[in-house]
């Protein structure tokens, strides 16, 4: 069961429009190493974890990545609020009008609708967690190019965050990958 | 100004500063230089944790881990109203009892920081409680009003 709080994780609050810096965010709602695979990847994952601590994990950290999901959108949202069809046309977001208007859909940056495909389960335990690993580890690249393509602090504070966040979630999946190691050796 | 703006307009100033909760000594602006409440100056210098306010600017409560990119200085929003400031202080421990939880989910048995979890898990419903009184609800059961306030705006999605 899942209980919706009404509040992000963290604070954001962009006030400067900026389509282009929307367009590439957008890498991050519906793209390969985007929160929305990484969550719908540790929560299909969980079923097949082998004890309670990995279970609880995916669990949570799935549970997170929904809240960054949440992030992203609003980043998304509040840099396109009140753009023109001109701004977007100009940003190449006209396709993006033309099928949903200023709403919200999980595409990559170049437009390609999401797709499951870019989650892995295999019911290995092992491999699972190595695969979340990398994930995490492609997150935060990916988040360290969206701190290069701007100077706004407003954006700068969120996506740093969110980079944080996928060095503990590294940091956590590398812990209960050495405990399952150790324990599968006895 | 809806009819819940002014339940808030009426509610504060009574509210804020009563007793048991004590927030008086919260400030998010200056974290960087000075320990603004009691948990941080109780922090003992060579924890391995960040006092609760300084790792949810960081994103991250374990010392060990921080690595910040291209000099980002970690820095929250500056809360406009007391509304936002109490908002933030919620943010800030729910952050502290998330890191612990997903600690603890790989070291159930580890003492010293279910102590501390259940610490913070307190503050979080101390202040949670006192904001749905005021504000409104943060989980659809949260509400105390006689209307039905889950649904008022903002959203969190929107500016504040």
């Amino acid at each position: 069961m899942f209980a919706y709080q009404k509040r992000l994780q963290y604070p954001i609050d962009i006030k400067k429009k900026d389509l282009k810096l929307a367009k590439c965010l957008l890498s991050q709602y519906g793209g390969p190493y985007g929160e929305l695979a990484a969550s719908l990847q540790y929560l299909n994952q969980r079923f097949s974890m082998p004890d309670g601590r990995g279970k609880a994990l995916l669990t949570d950290i799935g549970t997170e990545e929904l809240g960054h999901v949440e992030m992203i959108c609003t980043m998304i949202y509040q840099l396109m609020k009140g753009a023109t069809i001109e701004e977007l046309k100009a940003a190449g977001l006209g396709g993006q009008y033309a099928q949903n208007d200023h709403a919200l859909y999980p595409t990559d940056a170049s437009g390609v609708p999401f797709t499951i495909t870019y989650t892995q389960t295999t019911g290995d335990a092992i491999a699972d967690l190595e695969s979340n690993m990398a994930g995490e580890q492609r997150a935060r690249a990916t988040y360290e190019h969206l701190m290069d393509l701007t100077d706004d602090p407003d954006v700068l504070q969120p996506l740093a965050f969110l980079r944080q966040r996928e060095i503990i979630h590294y940091q956590r999946f590398k812990e209960l990958k050495n405990i399952y190691q150790k324990e599968l050796k006895k | 100004m809806n009819e819940y703006m002014n339940y808030y307009n009426r509610s504060i100033g009574k509210q804020y500063n009563t007793e048991e909760f004590t927030m008086n000594d919260w400030n998010p602006g200056i974290y960087m230089n000075q320990t603004p409440y009691s948990d941080a100056k109780k922090e003992k210098k060579n924890s391995i944790l960040y006092n609760p306010y300084e790792g949810f600017a960081k994103g991250n409560l374990f010392k060990d881990l921080y690595k910040s990119y291209k000099g980002v200085k970690p820095k929250i929003l500056e809360p406009k109203t007391e509304k936002m400031e109490l908002l933030s202080y919620i943010s800030t421990y729910a952050f502290a009892v998330h890191e612990l939880n997903l600690y603890l989910d790989n070291d159930p048995f580890n003492q010293k920081m279910l102590e501390k979890y259940k610490k913070y898990v307190e503050e979080l419903k101390k202040a949670t409680k006192e904001y749905e009184k005021i504000y409104g609800p943060l989980t659809v059961t949260g509400v105390k009003q006689k209307d039905w306030t889950w649904v008022n705006d903002p959203w969190p999605w929107e500016n504040n």
